[in-house]
């Protein structure tokens, strides 16, 4: 297992599916205040990563302590809505890690791809920042 | 430019629902104990909750994104009161949410159905 997290770029993590229902995407677009009973919302696809398994012990394989990190950016590109009743497969790696400030900061890209029978959705690319006291 | 535009109250309510709609249930949105531990002065909100309220707004007022790119620059405590502010004549549809102390929490832009990439 690397020890450095430069030696986590292309990681692949476990893929999982998720059959989607009306239900969870009136029950995200509500709270967002997003038009329901139809398509997804467009960061409807992080509830999909959410549900995944390695979703939760994403950080702890890196050895990263969740305490440490802020959420830094995060993107979303649709190419086909999601909608109730598709079986949704998503696909996450590790895109990037960047080290800054002489280590004490480093960014780590992970990266999503979500698609339906092998036919893609879209992506999502979320970038946290990594506090490293001890660097 | 458009006027600002006032998001839904973050309350402990909405982000308590978020966490049960989206699945991320990090105890700093939830359990304002580990929040302090944190270092924060209480819950705060889950970024992409105040990503999907902007991304709502938007589609509300133009049309539905397809692309969206943020970057989280302050967090934003149970409570807050948050406008966005974007121009609608700007092609890169570049917007802004600041708090009620005026700061800036999260910058982005999208790009809106019907809109070439």
């Amino acid at each position: 297992m690397p020890s450095e997290l430069t030696e986590w770029v292309g990681h692949q993590f476990p893929e999982h599916s998720l059959t989607v229902t009306q239900k969870m995407i009136d029950a995200f677009a509500d709270v967002i205040d997003a038009p329901t009973g139809g398509n997804a919302p467009l960061s409807f696809p992080m509830r999909i990563d959410m549900n995944g398994p390695h979703a939760r012990n994403r950080l702890e394989t890196l050895g990263i302590p969740i305490g440490s990190v802020l959420h830094a950016e995060q993107r979303f590109q649709e190419i086909r809505a999601i909608t109730a009743g598709m079986t949704v497969t998503c696909s996450t790696s590790v895109r990037d890690v960047a080290v800054k400030k002489q280590g004490t900061l480093v960014l780590v890209t992970f990266q999503t791809g979500f698609a339906e029978n092998q036919r893609p959705l879209g992506e999502m690319q979320f970038t946290i920042a990594v506090r490293r006291a001890d660097a | 430019m458009h006027d600002p535009i006032a998001l839904p109250p973050i309350t402990q309510e909405r982000v308590n629902a978020y966490a049960a709609a989206s699945g991320d249930r990090n105890s700093i949105h939830l359990d304002p104990a580990a929040a302090r531990k944190a270092g924060f002065d209480g819950t705060i909100a889950h970024g992409m909750l105040i990503v999907g309220l902007a991304l709502s707004a938007i589609e509300n007022l133009m049309s539905r994104p397809r692309h969206s790119s943020c970057r989280f620059l302050a967090p934003v405590r149970v409570g807050a009161s948050l406008q966005l502010r974007i121009d609608a004549g700007d092609p890169l549809r570049r917007f802004v949410v600041e708090d009620d102390a005026g700061v800036k929490v999260l910058e982005g832009q999208v790009e809106l159905s019907g809109e070439s990439g």
